[in-house]
């Protein structure tokens, strides 16, 4: 079956023009009736809706490959205009090109050196296949040199300056009187040029010819490019292509007519114009100085090119976005309880969503368990295909004959099982650490379950955040998610190499108190700690170890810090001026957010290198139950008392804000008597805002020293800001002291009224307690126009964020289409997809982020970390293996 | 593979052989693999901060006259290669021998600060029946900045040929009698532009000390001419307009300019990225030997396959081109790849996979 299958690559494109004959030779219709169908509802033959231009309707049959509906593409007609007509998007060029040919012998307006010179520069540029510099010569040097020129330097005729007026004429000033030029005329100088001026025009001779840009024959979409529809009362609603196609069949029939016939010139001039009119909507309705083609009741048509271009056009939409099955989506919820790099699935998607197991001798007894299960028990299987190639739907009835059936070569569809693996994506997926592997866990219940410690890099909370699930289908995609997808792999995030996974918010503070220096835990509550936190046997032989030693020592209890050394290896050693860690146990310091913290976690990020990411990911669960059931004991909290200060701290306060308060009233009164000292470069005004803000801002600075002096230190506010939990000390400082100074874009809030912002103050004075100074502290209460000034920035900065999303947005998707294809190389060069060497060694030393300790490879650093391995020799494994495993590679 | 050289000269400085080696072995698993699309990393890594940037940031520390762009503003001013950028701002340094003598710097402060006509002014008026403009300029302000009535004459004559230039003592006229009101009023706006004394586009300055060394600061930018001056130190000179640094110094300065101020751009907001792909950004921006920005004028138009440049922007102006001048792609870009439906050449798309087995028993 698999040798069925091969593959071939598209391996060039060419572009190039139709010509007419083209045109009709890949034409299989002559369109030459404007109605679509007849009474009975059958397509006419000539219309537009031709049997021979495709089918859509399954009741018929292509009349040119024989196909049925949705088999067959689709056949290109044609409409053979009665007279040339203009191609608005080749309308640029054709101006351009008018005025820079002789019309008398179509050659390109250059003498013989400047001739000489552009073909052989362009001769360059195109072997370079510098497009871009190409059309840039051209356009600089041909097209201007030759605009300018009106005397032919070939044949010495003089040639008449052709003007382009909006849409879609041109005028030729012959000697004072002035006529228009037709299209047919322009096409007739065109046909003139010869062959061997084309390269100077930037055309290639051997594929387009420049009148080939003024259509003389108009190609038909095929049907299946422009379907219509059935509406429910039985009417037919045809697309918008086929109503503009429609009204051009029309009008080029009148044309014809009229010509024949002869009609008077004005009328032929109309219904020209007309045509003329509808071929320039159908191509492009957006043009500007052209009325939009509309629809009867006033929506304008779409027209060809507003189906390509933009976010909704084919390119982006359809052909570079790419949809598939296989997928979930669910809103997600926490779960501690599962490892960092599963995903808890619901029951239901695991029944639906299928496995392609192929049955070798090894698995046959499973597979029959399998479908014999049928698609409703689970673990079962909701498909069976044969070697064939046919795809089978178990049921309850057929499913005895069909674990019958199997044997080595067919392919069950099996439900998704534990330790099958997924990708999981949160969007918007900004980096690539958005989609990442996950090994499935099938759990009960109807929501995504994620780790917790995995939010970062995500940005995902709980909050009703939705995520989707993919699932890898081909071993090839299967092995490319486990080894590189994973999410073991990719802790070190790529921005800035350090570990983006890590502990949050309340498994901060629990380690960070378990591992200060008097925490003493009775042994049995410190092995019940060990226990809930996931050990395994090799945890339960150290902490047995290290109990053993504390009855050899008399005491009856563990301090926090050998509870929290339990899940380090035997023989790691770590020093920062944080902690030290000598052979697995933490003897000094205690951790805190620098070194487990999401987006931080220097620990975690030495660990990985030096054991791997089975033992860290392990660990990290471990670290976040501890964290969790240890503080869990201790019922840390925050309450509006943690801000309660003493008189004294609170007349320290009072003594700061009223010190700021004469240093602005001084820079007040200078202000208004114009002695301040102006700051290069600023006016007064500006200067004294700036001072009197800086001042202001010194204020909330000095409070902070207060509240550090003052504040209860064992308050779970104090221990979150401390550890770098949750929340920092200038949000204390807005809570219990002053809230300082809210600026609006940088300066004072100057405007509402005249000469004052709220009509509670006075007019015209420029002191900050009018314009945005907040004295008081949240825990105070505001005064009203001190909610006021708040609230301003407040709204201000939500504006803010709306327009920077979008703006970063489009920065992101220049960026990354213009670095795209950058590789390193087998040799370590950054190339580009045709080979071009960008970087000779990637960054300089070839260290990759993802792989690095804080984005640099430091020999120092290493040298201290691996010191102790040397020295003692104990070590061997993780060493050997990394050394092994590289070369033997190479 | 071998080690890059930069990693060996490092490990050299380790003295313990049996370390050295251990080092040695464990680099090995800090270089970057085959295949990895560095670019779309960096774009990504430079990419994802900044919807956490401050759009409009403010900062009380360090009052001065610059006023420097920040955040995503400047960043797109960056990688577009703007030709009028904002906020230009040069830092000048003296030689060793000025660089504490607080004179010396305020005095060329004072040389380089430019000066234009508008400035001095009292009142700027148009003849219209004689088709003259009569300036007249204020005695305050040009004993402010010591200079004389005849000196900006005589400047004034100089930069004005064209036209008759006069004085009598009390006013200065231009006469220019063939010129229609319109353009008398256009050659007014350009009289009053004329540079009297200082560099042109040095429209503030400031003098800073900053460890023991005075400092200047200007508003605007014109390198050339700053560097002419004998005092300042010529190799310290530096300014933020990247358009000046490539007509200067050439495009590997702009290269390092553009590097160091993207460094320094993502500092200033606190977000940690990587240097690495500020390397590949630069260098991409420089990559065709002249500084081009990331939008479809630049990088984007010298894209070499047509979908890869229509699938940015304007993609039907971009396929009207390419059908004129009989484009070839060869299907290479990950995007043309992505659009056929066929594997990209990144990543392991760059590598196949050959079985090797046992023929014989393949074959059966």
């Amino acid at each position: 079956m698999m040798n069925d299958i091969f593959f071939k690559r598209i391996s060039e494109i060419q572009y190039f023009l139709l010509s007419p004959d083209t045109i009709r030779k890949m034409s299989a219709a002559k369109i030459i009736v404007s109605e679509l169908y007849d009474e009975d509802g059958t397509p006419i033959r000539g219309g537009l809706m031709d049997l021979r231009l495709g089918v859509v309707d399954p009741t018929f049959v292509c009349e040119t490959c024989g196909k049925t509906a949705g088999k067959c593409l689709g056949h290109f007609g044609h409409i053979e205009l009665a007279r040339p007509v203009l191609h608005p998007e080749f309308l640029p060029i054709v101006k351009e090109l008018i005025n820079a040919v002789c019309h008398n012998c179509g050659h390109v307006k250059l003498t013989k050196e400047e001739r000489e010179f552009a073909l052989n520069r362009i001769e360059k540029y195109k072997n370079s296949k510098r497009w871009n510099r190409l059309y840039k010569f051209i356009v600089k040097f041909v097209y201007s040199k030759a605009k300018k020129r009106s005397k032919c330097p070939i044949c010495g005729y003089e040639n008449p300056k052709v003007e382009f007026r909006k849409p879609f004429y041109f005028y030729v000033k012959d000697k004072e009187n002035e006529r228009r030029m037709y299209p047919v005329e322009i096409r007739a100088i065109f046909e003139k040029i010869p062959n061997e001026d084309l390269p100077l025009i930037g055309f290639d001779p051997s594929l387009s010819r420049p009148e080939w840009m003024i259509l003389t024959v108009l190609p038909v979409p095929p049907v299946t490019m422009r379907p219509s529809i059935v509406l429910e009362t039985g009417e037919r609603a045809e697309d918008d292509l086929t109503h503009k196609l429609v009204d051009i069949i029309r009008t080029n029939q009148r044309l014809k007519e009229d010509i024949t016939t002869g009609a008077p010139q004005v009328i032929v001039d109309d219904i020209y114009n007309l045509l003329q009119y509808h071929i320039f909507t159908y191509f492009n309705n957006t043009l500007p100085y052209v009325p939009k083609a509309q629809h009867k009741w006033g929506k304008p048509l779409k027209s060809l090119v507003e189906r390509i271009s933009g976010k909704e056009g084919i390119i982006r939409r359809y052909l570079l976005g790419k949809r598939i099955n296989y997928s979930s989506r669910a809103v997600i919820t926490p779960d501690t309880k599962i490892k960092p790099n599963e995903v808890g699935i619901p029951l239901y998607v695991a029944k639906t969503l299928t496995v392609p197991e192929r049955v070798t001798e090894w698995n046959i007894e499973k597979m029959k368990e399998y479908i014999l299960n049928g698609p409703e028990k689970y673990p079962g299987a909701n498909y069976v295909i044969s070697p064939d190639g046919r795809k089978r739907v178990i049921t309850e009835e057929n499913k005895e004959t069909l674990a019958s059936m199997i044997a080595p070569g067919w392919i069950v569809e099996r439900h998704l099982m534990d330790g099958d693996i997924v990708l999981l994506l949160r969007y918007p997926s900004l980096h690539r650490l958005s989609m990442m592997g996950h090994y499935v866990k099938v759990l009960p219940g109807n929501t995504f379950r994620i780790n917790p410690i995995i939010c970062k890099p995500y940005n995902a909370d709980f909050d009703g955040d939705e995520m989707n699930i993919f699932l890898p289908r081909s071993e090839e995609a299967r092995a490319e998610t486990e080894f590189l997808a994973e999410i073991s792999n990719n802790y070190i995030t790529p921005r800035y190499g350090d570990f983006i996974v890590g502990m949050i918010q309340e498994m901060i503070t629990g380690l960070y108190l378990i591992t200060q220096d008097d925490v003493k835990i009775p042994i049995n509550q410190a092995a019940q700690l060990v226990y809930m936190s996931n050990a395994n046997d090799k945890d339960l032989d150290k902490l047995s170890n290290i109990i053993k030693k504390a009855k050899e020592e008399g005491r009856d209890y563990l301090t926090g810090k050998e509870v929290a050394s339990v899940f380090l290896p035997d023989n790691f050693n770590f020093e920062n001026d944080k902690i030290k860690i000598e052979n697995g146990m933490i003897v000094r310091g205690y951790l805190d957010s620098s070194l487990i913290k999401a987006e931080k976690g220097r620990l975690f990020v030495v660990l990985y290198k030096l054991y791997g990411k089975e033992y860290v990911t392990d660990l990290l669960q471990k670290y976040s139950l501890l964290g969790i059931y240890y503080q869990y004991n201790l019922g840390i909290s925050m309450s509006i008392s943690d801000f309660d200060l003493p008189e004294e701290a609170k007349e320290e306060i009072r003594k700061i804000i009223d010190d700021t308060q004469k240093t602005v009233d001084d820079l007040y009164k200078q202000y208004t008597e114009g002695t301040l000292e102006r700051i290069a470069g600023r006016s007064l005004q500006e200067t004294y805002e700036l001072k009197s803000m800086q001042v202001i801002s010194e204020s909330v600075t000095k409070i902070q020293d207060v509240l550090r002096k003052y504040m209860k230190k064992d308050t779970g506010t104090y221990i979150m800001s401390v550890t770098g939990a949750r929340g920092d000390w200038q949000d204390a400082v807005k809570m219990a002291g002053s809230l300082g100074f809210q600026a609006f874009r940088g300066r004072f809030i100057d405007f509402g009224y005249r000469g004052r912002n709220l009509t509670i103050f006075e007019k015209n004075i420029y002191h900050p307690k009018y314009h945005g100074w907040v004295i008081s502290s949240f825990r105070d209460g505001l005064k009203p126009w001190e909610m006021f000034f708040h609230a301003l920035p407040g709204r201000d900065s939500l504006m803010d964020t709306a327009i920077r999303t979008a703006q970063s947005g489009y920065f992101y998707r220049r960026l990354v289409l213009s670095l795209y294809d950058l590789h390193v190389n087998d040799d370590l060069t950054v190339r580009d997809a045709y080979n071009r060497i960008v970087q000779f060694v990637y960054g300089g030393d070839g260290v990759a982020v993802h792989k690095s300790i804080n984005g640099k490879l430091d020999v120092n650093l290493l040298a201290q970390i691996l010191k102790p391995y040397v020295e003692n020799n104990k070590d061997g494994t993780t060493r050997k293996n990394k050394k092994g495993s590289r070369k033997n590679r190479r | 593979m071998e080690l890059p050289e930069k990693i060996k000269k490092d490990l050299e400085k380790i003295e313990d052989e049996k370390l050295r080696k251990v080092v040695e072995d464990f680099s090995y698993s800090f270089i970057i693999d085959p295949g990895e699309p560095v670019g779309i990393v960096a774009a990504q890594s430079i990419a994802e901060p900044t919807t956490q940037m401050i759009l409009r940031s403010f900062h009380f520390v360090g009052i001065s006259a610059q006023q420097v762009s920040l955040g995503l503003p400047r960043i797109t001013e960056i990688t577009d290669a703007k030709k009028k950028m904002k906020r230009k701002y040069m830092i000048i340094r003296l030689l060793d021998e000025y660089k504490n003598d607080l004179n010396v710097a305020q005095n060329v402060a004072k040389r380089i600060k430019e000066l234009l006509l508008e400035d001095l002014l009292s009142s700027i008026t148009l003849d219209v029946f004689e088709n003259k403009i009569i300036i007249v300029l204020d005695k305050e302000k040009l004993k402010k900045e010591e200079l004389t009535f005849d000196e900006v004459f005589r400047i004034l004559k100089k930069k004005i040929k064209k036209y008759r230039v006069e004085n009598d003592k009390q006013k200065i006229y231009i006469t220019a009698p063939k010129l229609s009101a319109r353009e008398l009023y256009l050659l007014k706006e350009m009289v009053k532009k004329i540079l009297i004394k200082g560099i042109k586009g040095i429209k503030d300055v400031t003098i800073q000390k900053e460890d023991n060394e005075y400092v200047i600061y200007t508003v605007g930018s014109n390198l050339l001419e700053v560097m002419k001056i004998p005092e300042v130190d010529y190799t310290k000179v530096y300014t933020n307009d990247l358009r000046e640094i490539e007509k200067v110094f050439g495009i590997e300065a702009t290269r390092a300019a553009i590097l160091q101020e993207l460094v320094k751009l993502y500092e200033q907001q606190g977000l940690n990225v990587n240097v690495r792909h500020f390397m590949l950004v630069a260098d991409m921006l420089t990559w065709y030997g002249t500084y081009l920005g990331i939008n479809r004028y630049g990088l984007h138009a010298e894209k070499e396959s047509t979908l890869s440049k229509a699938a940015f922007e304007t993609p039907v102006s971009i396929f009207v081109r390419s059908s004129i001048m009989g484009q070839s792609d060869k299907v290479l870009s990950g995007i043309d790849n992505s659009i056929m439906n066929q594997p990209i050449y990144l990543g392991t798309g760059l590598y196949d996979i050959y079985f090797v087995g046992n023929k014989k028993e393949d074959k059966e």
